[in-house]
C-alpha cells in the first residue's frame, strides 16, 4: 500500500525529462530493513529534475549524462547520491521518521508536507504494553491532546478517552474509531459517564477488544477539525484511525509473539482498612451504642461476626444435644476473640497471581502480484480475581491482490471469540432521596475485599439479605457468562484509468453478537434471598417476599420457592458501510501540486438488544425450569418488564470532498466540504443533513531557498499550520425527536385485571432538532533542531461548541432537549522528542509530553439534582467544566458528633440536605469542588538502547480533575462492614468536634430521634470533607528488552529473537494523601469494576 | 470531463433523492399513529396522571390551620394553604397538573391528527376514537381553563382563559397565546358537542379508564352546569341516571358492612371500584392526597377537622334530617390526638408502585373519581334549582339523601319547605363579629342571578352547595363551587382546643387568586401570567365583603 502510493507521490513530484544522449544506467533499489524491492523510489539527475520511479520489482532505468551522480529517494528512507553503474543496487537506510511523513484518515493517505490538520501519529509497536490485551489502554500518555482513563481495568470494558476534552454536555464525547478506513460502531451505548458504572453491559463497551494488539501497525490520532473534518458530523470529538498490518512482497516470514502476565494481588498495606482488632472494638462500641443485640442481630437483613455467635447460640443439635456455642459470656468472649485474631486477608483469598498468556503467530508473505498478512492468536487468563476468566481468539487475514498495474483488490477479515466470565451483578441504582448510590447483591472482589470486615471467616456462612452468605460460595454460584463474537469483512477495489486518477470503492460488513448470561444458581444467596422466612420477623421484613395485594389476610410469600434465576441479555449488531470515491492527484508546471479527493459513503447498522429473565430455574437439577405463577403476577403489579426486546437502526449516508493546493510543497492550502444524513434525528428531512467543512493552510519554511542559509542545521525543519473547521455529532442517542418520539408503556392501575398497554408520547416534536456543532480554530507549529534531533510540535486550538443539546423548559411541554447550550474550550498541547545520545552503539531518547484542556460551559438551562451534581461524574452548570463536581458544605461536627453541612436555604443543619433540590437558585449553596476530567496530561518517557538492549521508562501523569472518596460512612453499621482507619479519629465525647471532622458511629438512640440520620451520613459521603485532587503522576512501565544478536539466531536458523521484561503500573510517584490508596482513575463502583492491577509481563518475539 | 461533471452531478441528484428513502428508516422501536390499533393504544396516554386535588383542596373552606405549633406540614402545603403563588415542587404541584393536562391535549391531537391521516373518522371503531379523543382534549382544557383563570362569567368575554391547543407541538419552543374564558367555553362546547354522538363503550378494554358513554354524559353534565346552560345539565344528567336514578347511586349501605381498617383498603377500594355503577371515570394519580387526608399525621397541620365537620359539613347536613355523623351509611373517620384533629371520608386508595423493591423507593399513586353518579344527580338538582323547577329539585335530593343515610331515616321525603325551614334555621357563615364561626349557609355571590337571600332558590342552592361538599370532600372539587358561587372563605387559625382562633386572609369576590398561578417555569417559558395585585393589600383586607347581597 505505502509503496503504491508513493508512486503516486513521486509522480506528482517528478517530472521526467527528455533523455540526451547519455548513459543508460540500470538498477535495483532495495529497503535495508527487509531486503524488499522498494516500490516507487524516486531516481533523479542530481542538480536536475530529470528522474524516474522505481518499477514493481525496484528496478529503474535512467539515461544519466556524463559525471553526473543519482539521488535515489523514498518517503520514510534516507536519501542516497552515488555514482551511477550498470546493474547497480542501492540499498536505503529507513530514517527512523517513516511513520511521520504519511498521516493516515482512514480514507486517504496523505503526505505530511501536504497535510494541514493536527493529527499524532504512533507506532503500535512502540506504544503497545505488553500484556495489555486491550490496546486501546495503551494510548494512555502517548499523544498530546488525548486523555485515557483507565476507569475500570476489566478486560472489555473500555477506558475514557476523551481527544481534546469533552465536546458535548449530554453527549459521549467518544472519539470515532476508525479500522482500516471502516468506522467501529459500538454494540451498545454506553455513555462515557456510564463506563465508570461498573454495570455488566461495561463488559462489551470496548468497541475494539477484538483487535489483536499484535496486528496493528499504527493509531493516527486526528484531533483538529482539519484532520477530522472527512468524517465531518461525527467527528467532533476527534478520530482515532488504526491502520492493521499487510503483508510485504517477499519471503514467507513466520512470527510469534508470546505474552506471559504475572499479576499482583492488592495488598492491605497501601489502604487504610482496620484490621480486625480494631475493627472488633469499633463493632464493641456499636454494642455499647445499642447495635449489634441479639434480638436485632439474628433476625438482621445482614450480619457477620455477631449475627452468627447469636446464631450458633440457638442453633441446637439434636444428635449431639448441645448449642452451636454455649450461651455464657465465657462461651460468647472465646468466639470473639476468635475473630479478633482472625484478620483474614481477603485480597489473598479473592486474587490469585496466576498468569494470563496471549500468543500469536502471524505470517507475513507476498509476490508481486498478491501480498498477505495472517494472524491468529489466542489469550488464555485465568483471572487476576475470583471469576474473572477470559479467553480470547483472533484471527485475522489481509491480502492485497495487484490484478493489473490499473487494478488492485484489498480483502481482510477479522474475526475474534471472546469467552469471559464475571461476577454476577446487578445494575447499581441512586436512591434519590437519600442519595445512597447501591447494587442489590453486589459480589465484586475488589469491593468485597475493601469494604467487608477482617474479622470474618473464609469459610463460614454468614448472612446477607436475610440468607446465608459466603462470598466464596457465592462466586462459585453467581456469575455472568460472556459470549462475543465479531466478525469484519471487508473489500476494496481500486482502478487506476489513467496515472493521476483513482477510483475506490469499498464495501465492508461488521456483525458482533455478544451474549450474557447471568447465572444466579439454585444455592446462591441471590435466589435464597427470595425465599428466606426462618422467622416472623424475618418474613415480614424481607423485601424481596410477596404479598398478594388482592388477599387483605396475605402472608409474604416466595416468588421463587425452587430454583435459581436466569437472566440473559443479548446485544447484536450487524452493520454494511459502502464507500466510493475518486482522487486526482496531479502536478503542473512542476511547482503546482493539486490533490482532489472525493465520494460518498452509506452506513447502515442494525441493533437488537433483548432481555429476559427466568425464574425458577433448577441448575442443580438438570436446568429445568420450576416457576412460581406468583412472579408473573407480582411483576404485572409492579409494572415489572418479563423480557424486552429493542431493535433500532442507524442509517448515515455522506458526500465529502477535499481539495488540496501546494504550491512547492511550500505553502499548502486545503478545504474539505461533507455533507451528512442521518436518520437518528427522525423522518424529518429538514434536520437530517448537515453540511460541515473546513479550511486550513500550512507553511513549510524549511522549504523556501533562504531557510538553509539562515538556519543551517540549527533548525531544520520548520512548519506553521492553521485551520478553521465545522465539526459536528448528532447528539445524544436517545434526543431523536425532530418527530414526535411515540412508545408503547403499561400505565399503572391499581390492579391487574385492569391492564392496559398504551402508547405515549415520550418526546414532544421539536422541528427545529439538528446536530451538535463545534467550531475549531487551531495553530500548530513543528520544529526540528539539529538535523532533527530535536523535535518540537506546538498546537493550541480554541473551540467553540454550539447548538449542544440542552434543556428548554417550555410552556406545555415541560422539558424539551433542544439545541440551545454552548459551551467553548482552549487548550495547548506540546510534545518534545530530543535524541540526546546517539552513538552507533548507545542512544538515550526523551519523549516529553503535556496537553492543557479547559472547557466552560457558557449556556445551559439546568435541572439537575442535587443528587446529580455531587454524585458520580457529577454534571455540567453554566459557567463551570463540563463534567464538574460539587460538593456539600461541611460545617463541622456538632456537640453530638453528627455532621452539620450549609444546607440549600443557607441555615446549618444535619438532616435537611434535600438531594432532589432542583431550583437553580437553591443549587448555588453547593460548593464546587473540581472538574472530574483531568486538565493537565501528559507523560514523560526514556528510551535507553545498547546494542541489542532496550530500556524503556516510562511515566504518565494527569493533573486538574478531583475525585470522590469512597462513600463508607454510614447512619448505622452492621458486622460486615470494614471501615477505614480514619474512622479511629471519629468523634467519641463532647469536645472531639473541636478537633476532628469524621462524625460519630450514631447511636440507636441518635437513629431514633431522628429517623433521616442516613441523610446526614450520605451527606458527609458527598460532602467538602470526603473530595480529593484526582492529580497523580504513576510510574506506567518500565521495561527491559533484548534482541538476539545474529550470532545467537543465525546457528539457531531464526530470523530474530527477543525477550522482553515488563512491569507495568507498578506504583504512584504522586498522589493525593487523601486517596489513601485509593486509584484514582479508578471508580470503585462495585459490579465488574477492577481497577488495573500491577503486573509483570514477559514478552517473547521469535521471527522465522 | 464536463460530461463526467455532468453524469456526476445527475448521480448526486439521485442519490441525494434515494438516500432520503433510505435515511427515512425510524431509528429505533417508536411507532407512528397511523393505524386504528395505535391510535387506540395512544389514547390510553390522554388521561391525566396528575392531580389537582391537593392544590384545590388546600385552598378551599375544607381546611383549617391547625396552629403554628403543628409540625405535620412542609414548605409546599404552606403555599397551597395561603393561596401564595406555589415556587415549590411536587408531585402534586399546579405545574405537574398543567403539563399533564396539555400533555393529555397534545395526545389527544396526535390522536385527531392519525385519523386525519387516515382519511377522516370513516369507521364506526375510528368515530368513537375521535370522540373519545376529543372528549380527553376538552376535559384537559375545561380542568385548566377552571384551575387557571378566573370562573366563566357570560357578561365579562374579556376574562383570560387558558390556550385551547389543537394541533400537536412541532417547535422546540412555542409561544402560546391565551384566550378568554369564554373562547375556552365555547371550543369546549364545541368538541363535547361533537363528540357525544359517537362516544361509545364498545372498543374499551378497560372501559372506566376511559370515555365511556356515561363519563362523558358526567363531564357534559357538569361542564353545562357551568356554562349555566342548566338544560343541557339536565338532559346529559337524565341520560346517565336514567328512569330510576336510585340504582345508578353508589352502594353506601355495602361500605357500611366493609371493614373499617385502612390497611384492608375495601372502603377507599370500593369508592374507587371499576365495577361498580357510580364510577363512570377513574384517573390515576403520582398522589400524597390519600396521605394528607388519611389516617397519618402528615400534612394534618390543615385539617378539615372537627370544627368544620361539626359546624358546616358532616354534622350541619345531618341536622336537615335530624341526624348526626352517625346517620351516614358511609360514616366519616374522626382522629383526634396531639396535633391530630381531622374528620376524614375514605374515599382514596394509598397504592404503592414500587420501581425498587429492596430501598423501598417508588411511587405514590391513588385512584380517584373524575366524575360520579351522585355528582351527577346533584347537578341535575342544582339545574332544576336554576330554572325554578325546585320540586324536581327536591326530588332529587331526597333520592341522594335517602341512599346516603341509614336506613332508619331511609324514608325521609325532602319538601321546599323543609329546605326553607331548615336554611332560615341558621345564621350565614362568618357573620359574627370576628368573622369566623361556621355555617353550612355562607353568602353567595355569583356573576349571574339568583333569588334573594333567604328565598327558596336561594336555600336550595345552599342545601346543594352543602350536598356537593359532602359528597366530594378531599376530592378538591369544593374549590369549584366557591369560585362558581363567589363565596368568600377565610384563612382560619384554629386554637389548640380545636375553635377558631383568628382569620388572617381572606378571599373575597373576585380576588384575584381565585385563578391559580400559572406555573413558574411556565411563565419563565413566556407564558402569559395571571394578574397578581402588586402590594399585599388583599392581605391585609381581613373583613369579608358581606355587603352585595345583603340588603
Amino acid at each position: 500500500m505505502m509503496k503504491r502510493l508513493s508512486l503516486i507521490l513521486a509522480s506528482l513530484f517528478l517530472y521526467v525529462g527528455l533523455a540526451l544522449a547519455q548513459t543508460k544506467v540500470t538498477g535495483t533499489v532495495i529497503s535495508q530493513e527487509d531486503g524488499e524491492p522498494i516500490i516507487g523510489a524516486s531516481v533523479v539527475v542530481q542538480g536536475s529534475k530529470t528522474g524516474v520511479v522505481t518499477d514493481m520489482n525496484g528496478q529503474f532505468s535512467l539515461s544519466v549524462p556524463e559525471g553526473k551522480k543519482i539521488v535515489i529517494s523514498y518517503i520514510g528512507m534516507k536519501s542516497e547520491t552515488v555514482t551511477p553503474r550498470n546493474g547497480m543496487k542501492v540499498t536505503l537506510v529507513s530514517d527512523g521518521q517513516s511513520l511521520d511523513e504519511v498521516v493516515v484518515t482512514g480514507m486517504q493517505k496523505v503526505d505530511k508536507r501536504l497535510f494541514t490538520g493536527s493529527s499524532t501519529k504512533i507506532s503500535a509497536a512502540e506504544a503497545k504494553i505488553d500484556g495489555m490485551a486491550d490496546i486501546s489502554r495503551s494510548l494512555e500518555g502517548r499523544a498530546a491532546g488525548v486523555s485515557v482513563q483507565n476507569v475500570s481495568g476489566t478486560f472489555g470494558t473500555a477506558p475514557k478517552i476523551r481527544v481534546r476534552g469533552a465536546t458535548s454536555i449530554y453527549g459521549n464525547s467518544k472519539p470515532l474509531w476508525v479500522v482500516d478506513g471502516v468506522i467501529m460502531e459500538d454494540v451498545t451505548d454506553v455513555s462515557a459517564d456510564d463506563l465508570s458504572s461498573g454495570d455488566a453491559n461495561t463488559l462489551i463497551s470496548s468497541a475494539i477488544a477484538g483487535l489483536n494488539s499484535d496486528d496493528i501497525e499504527t493509531f493516527d490520532i486526528l484531533k483538529d477539525g482539519s484532520a477530522t473534518s472527512i468524517y465531518g458530523a461525527r467527528a467532533m470529538a476527534g478520530v482515532i484511525v488504526i491502520t492493521t498490518k499487510k503483508g510485504k512482497q517477499g519471503q514467507a516470514r513466520i512470527n510469534y509473539t508470546g505474552e506471559y502476565t504475572m499479576r499482583l494481588k492488592p495488598s492491605y498495606s497501601t489502604f487504610n482498612i482496620m484490621n480486625s482488632q480494631d475493627q472488633m472494638s469499633i463493632y464493641q462500641e456499636m454494642q455499647q451504642k445499642g447495635y449489634l443485640n441479639y434480638a436485632e442481630t439474628s433476625n438482621a437483613a445482614s450480619s457477620g461476626v455477631y449475627g452468627k455467635m447469636y446464631q450458633l447460640i440457638t442453633q441446637y443439635d439434636a444428635t449431639t444435644g448441645q448449642y452451636g456455642l454455649a450461651n455464657t459470656a465465657a462461651a460468647r468472649a472465646d468466639y470473639l476473640r476468635q475473630a479478633e485474631y482472625r484478620n483474614t486477608d481477603w485480597f489473598d483469598e479473592l486474587f490469585s497471581n496466576s498468569i494470563q498468556h496471549n500468543h500469536s503467530v502471524s505470517i507475513s508473505s507476498g509476490t508481486e502480484k498478491s501480498q498477505t498478512y495472517a494472524s491468529v492468536s489466542a489469550m488464555f487468563d485465568p483471572g487476576w480475581t475470583k471469576q474473572s476468566k477470559v479467553q480470547r481468539y483472533t484471527a485475522n487475514l489481509n491480502n492485497t491482490f495487484n490484478l493489473s498495474k490499473q487494478l488492485t483488490f484489498n480483502m481482510i477479515a477479522n474475526s475474534s471469540y471472546r469467552k469471559q466470565r464475571a461476577p454476577g451483578t446487578l445494575a447499581a441504582e441512586t436512591d434519590v432521596v437519600s442519595g445512597e448510590v447501591h447494587r442489590s447483591f453486589d459480589i465484586n472482589p475488589y469491593s468485597y475485599a475493601l469494604n467487608t470486615s477482617r474479622a470474618l471467616d473464609r469459610d463460614t456462612y454468614y448472612t446477607r439479605n436475610y440468607a446465608p452468605f459466603n462470598i466464596m460460595h457465592e462466586l462459585e454460584n453467581n456469575y455472568i457468562n460472556l459470549d462475543i463474537f465479531d466478525i469484519r469483512v471487508q473489500g476494496e477495489l481500486k482502478y487506476k484509468p489513467i496515472q493521476k486518477v483513482e477510483l475506490g470503492v469499498l464495501g465492508a460488513f461488521k456483525f458482533n453478537q455478544s451474549t450474557q448470561n447471568h447465572t444466579i444458581s439454585d444455592d446462591s444467596n441471590q435466589a435464597n434471598a427470595y425465599r428466606a422466612m426462618e422467622t416472623p420477623t424475618i418474613r415480614d421484613a424481607n423485601p424481596f417476599l410477596y404479598t398478594d395485594p388482592d388477599d387483605p389476610f396475605a402472608l409474604p410469600v416466595s416468588v421463587l420457592p425452587y430454583g435459581g434465576i436466569m437472566n440473559k441479555t443479548t446485544n447484536k449488531m450487524s452493520a454494511w458501510d459502502f464507500r466510493a470515491t475518486a482522487s486526482y492527484n496531479d502536478v503542473y508546471a512542476n511547482d503546482h501540486i493539486v490533490n482532489l479527493y472525493g465520494g460518498m459513503e452509506v452506513n447502515n447498522i442494525d441493533r437488537t438488544y433483548d432481555w429476559f429473565r427466568g425464574w425458577g430455574m433448577q441448575y442443580e437439577l438438570g436446568e429445568i425450569a420450576n416457576y412460581a405463577y406468583e412472579v408473573f403476577k407480582k411483576g404485572a403489579e409492579e409494572n415489572a418488564d418479563y423480557f424486552k426486546l429493542t431493535n433500532s437502526h442507524e442509517r448515515r449516508t455522506a458526500f465529502f470532498g477535499t481539495a488540496t493546493y501546494s504550491y512547492k510543497g511550500r505553502y499548502t492550502i486545503n478545504g474539505t466540504i461533507r455533507y451528512e444524513g442521518s436518520n437518528k434525528l427522525g423522518k424529518s428531512r429538514s434536520a437530517r443533513w448537515l453540511p460541515t467543512w473546513n479550511v486550513s493552510g500550512a507553511w513549510n519554511a524549511h522549504e523556501e531557498p533562504w531557510f538553509e542559509k539562515v538556519f543551517h542545521d540549527a533548525l531544520t525543519t520548520a512548519t506553521l499550520k492553521a485551520s478553521y473547521s465545522l465539526t459536528a455529532e448528532s447528539g445524544p442517542s436517545w434526543v431523536t425527536n425532530s418527530l414526535p418520539v411515540i412508545k408503547s408503556y403499561n400505565p399503572w392501575r391499581p390492579s391487574a385485571g385492569l391492564r392496559e398497554s398504551g402508547l405515549e408520547e415520550t418526546d414532544r416534536a421539536n422541528g427545529e432538532l439538528t446536530f451538535e456543532k463545534k467550531h475549531e480554530f487551531n495553530i500548530g507549529v513543528q520544529l526540528g533542531f539539529l538535523k532533527n534531533r530535536i523535535n518540537f510540535e506546538f498546537d493550541w486550538y480554541k473551540r467553540n461548541n454550539y447548538d449542544l443539546i440542552g434543556i428548554v423548559n417550555t410552556q406545555m411541554g415541560g422539558q424539551k432537549y433542544g439545541n440551545v447550550a454552548s459551551m467553548k474550550s482552549n487548550g495547548v498541547e506540546i510534545s518534545l522528542t530530543t535524541k540526546n545520545i546517539q552513538t552507533k552503539d548507545f542512544s538515550w531518547t526523551t519523549n516529553i509530553i503535556y496537553s492543557h484542556t479547559h472547557n466552560e460551559v457558557t449556556e445551559l438551562e439546568n435541572n439537575q439534582r442535587v443528587i446529580d451534581l455531587v454524585a458520580g461524574t457529577g454534571f455540567a452548570l453554566e459557567g463551570y467544566p463540563v463534567r464538574s463536581l460539587f460538593s456539600i458544605p461541611f460545617r463541622g461536627l456538632n456537640n453530638e458528633g453528627l455532621p452539620t453541612f450549609l444546607d440549600q436555604d443557607g441555615e446549618v443543619t444535619t438532616t435537611g440536605i434535600y438531594f432532589q433540590e432542583q431550583d437553580k437558585e437553591k443549587l448555588k449553596f453547593l460548593e464546587y469542588s473540581g472538574s472530574v476530567d483531568p486538565t493537565d496530561v501528559g507523560s514523560f518517557g526514556n528510551v535507553f538502547k545498547y546494542k541489542g538492549l532496550t530500556l524503556n521508562v516510562f511515566i504518565t501523569y494527569s493533573f486538574g480533575n478531583v475525585v470522590r472518596l469512597d462513600p463508607v460512612f454510614k447512619n448505622s453499621y452492621n458486622d460486615l462492614n470494614s471501615m477505614p482507619k480514619e474512622f479511629a479519629n471519629r468523634w467519641m465525647v463532647p469536645g472531639d468536634e473541636n478537633t476532628t471532622t469524621i462524625p460519630v458511629i450514631a447511636s440507636q438512640r441518635q437513629n431514633e430521634n431522628d429517623s433521616d440520620l442516613s441523610y446526614a451520613y450520605n451527606a458527609y459521603n458527598y460532602s467538602t470533607e470526603r473530595i480529593a485532587k484526582g492529580d497523580f503522576i504513576r510510574m506506567k512501565e518500565i521495561s527491559l528488552g533484548y534482541d538476539f544478536p545474529k550470532v545467537v539466531t543465525d546457528p539457531l536458523k531464526i530470523n530474530s529473537l527477543s525477550l522482553k521484561l515488563q512491569a507495568t503500573n507498578l506504583f504512584l510517584i504522586y498522589a493525593d494523601k487523601k486517596l489513601n490508596g485509593q486509584d484514582p482513575e479508578f471508580f470503585n463502583t462495585g459490579g465488574v469494576a477492577v481497577p488495573l492491577p500491577k503486573q509483570f509481563t514477559l514478552t517473547l518475539r521469535l521471527g522465522l | 470531463m464536463k460530461k463526467y461533471i455532468g453524469l456526476s452531478l445527475l448521480a448526486l441528484s439521485m442519490g441525494l433523492a434515494s438516500c432520503n428513502d433510505f435515511l427515512d428508516k425510524l431509528p429505533d422501536n417508536r411507532t407512528e399513529a397511523n393505524s386504528e390499533v395505535k391510535i387506540q393504544k395512544l389514547l390510553v396516554a390522554a388521561y391525566p396522571t396528575h392531580d389537582h386535588m391537593a392544590f384545590t383542596e388546600y385552598a378551599s373552606d375544607n381546611v383549617d390551620d391547625m396552629g403554628e405549633k403543628n409540625p405535620y406540614t412542609d414548605r409546599f402545603l404552606d403555599q397551597l394553604y395561603s393561596w401564595t403563588d406555589v415556587t415549590e415542587t411536587d408531585n402534586q404541584d399546579p405545574e405537574s397538573y398543567w403539563m399533564d393536562l396539555y400533555q393529555c391535549i397534545e395526545t389527544a391531537n396526535m390522536a385527531l391528527e392519525g385519523i386525519e391521516s387516515m382519511g377522516g373518522a370513516t369507521t364506526p371503531t375510528l368515530k368513537e376514537m375521535q370522540a373519545e379523543a376529543l372528549l380527553c382534549r376538552a376535559y384537559a382544557h375545561f380542568m385548566l381553563v377552571n384551575i387557571f383563570a378566573m370562573h366563566y362569567d357570560a357578561n365579562n368575554p374579556n376574562a383570560i382563559g387558558v390556550s385551547y391547543v389543537t394541533e400537536t407541538e412541532k417547535e422546540l419552543n412555542p409561544q402560546y397565546q391565551r384566550e378568554t374564558v369564554n373562547e375556552n367555553y365555547a371550543h369546549i362546547a364545541a368538541d363535547l358537542e361533537a363528540a357525544l354522538p359517537n362516544v361509545g363503550d364498545s372498543y374499551y378494554t378497560v372501559p372506566k379508564y376511559h370515555f365511556n358513554k356515561n363519563a362523558a354524559y358526567a363531564f357534559a353534565s357538569r361542564f353545562y352546569l357551568y356554562y349555566e346552560k342548566y338544560d343541557k345539565c339536565i338532559e346529559y344528567s337524565t341520560k346517565l341516571l336514567g328512569s330510576n336514578p336510585k340504582t345508578m347511586l353508589r352502594n353506601n349501605q355495602h361500605i357500611a358492612s366493609l371493614p373499617r381498617d385502612w390497611s384492608a383498603a375495601s372502603i377507599p377500594l370500593f369508592y374507587v371500584d371499576a365495577n361498580q355503577t357510580h364510577t363512570t371515570l377513574l384517573l390515576t394519580s403520582y398522589s400524597n392526597q390519600p396521605i394528607n387526608f388519611g389516617p397519618y399525621y402528615t400534612g394534618k397541620r390543615y385539617s378539615h377537622n372537627a370544627y368544620i365537620g361539626t359546624n358546616e359539613t358532616v354534622n350541619a347536613l345531618a341536622a336537615l334530617w335530624g341526624g348526626t355523623y352517625t346517620s351516614y351509611k358511609a360514616q366519616v373517620f374522626r382522629y383526634s390526638g396531639t396535633n391530630l384533629n381531622a374528620w376524614l371520608n375514605w374515599h382514596m386508595p394509598y397504592l404503592f408502585e414500587y420501581t425498587d423493591p429492596v430501598a423501598g423507593i417508588g411511587y405514590r399513586h391513588t385512584v380517584y373519581n373524575a366524575f360520579t353518579t351522585d355528582e351527577v344527580l346533584i347537578n341535575r338538582a342544582e339545574a332544576y334549582a336554576m330554572l325554578n323547577q325546585y320540586d324536581k329539585a327536591c326530588e332529587d335530593l331526597t333520592i341522594w339523601i335517602r341512599n346516603t343515610v341509614v336506613a332508619q331515616l331511609g324514608n325521609f321525603t325532602l319538601t321546599t319547605d323543609k329546605v326553607t325551614d331548615f336554611m332560615a334555621s341558621m345564621d350565614y357563615a362568618y357573620d359574627d363579629e370576628d368573622h369566623m364561626a361556621s355555617s353550612l349557609k355562607k353568602h353567595l355571590h355569583p356573576k349571574f342571578n339568583i333569588d334573594a337571600e333567604g328565598s327558596l332558590q336561594e336555600s336550595l342552592i345552599q342545601l346543594i352547595l352543602a350536598v356537593r361538599r359532602y359528597e366530594t370532600l378531599l376530592e378538591g372539587k369544593r374549590w369549584f363551587d366557591i369560585k362558581r358561587w363567589g363565596i368568600e372563605i377565610p384563612r382560619r387559625t384554629m386554637t389548640a382546643g380545636g375553635a377558631p382562633a383568628s382569620v388572617s386572609d381572606w378571599l373575597k369576590v373576585d380576588d384575584p387568586r381565585r385563578a391559580i398561578q400559572i406555573p413558574q417555569k411556565v411563565r419563565e417559558a413566556g407564558y402569559e401570567p395571571n394578574p397578581r395585585p402588586d402590594n399585599n393589600d388583599t392581605n391585609g383586607a381581613l373583613i369579608p365583603d358581606n355587603n352585595l347581597l345583603k340588603d
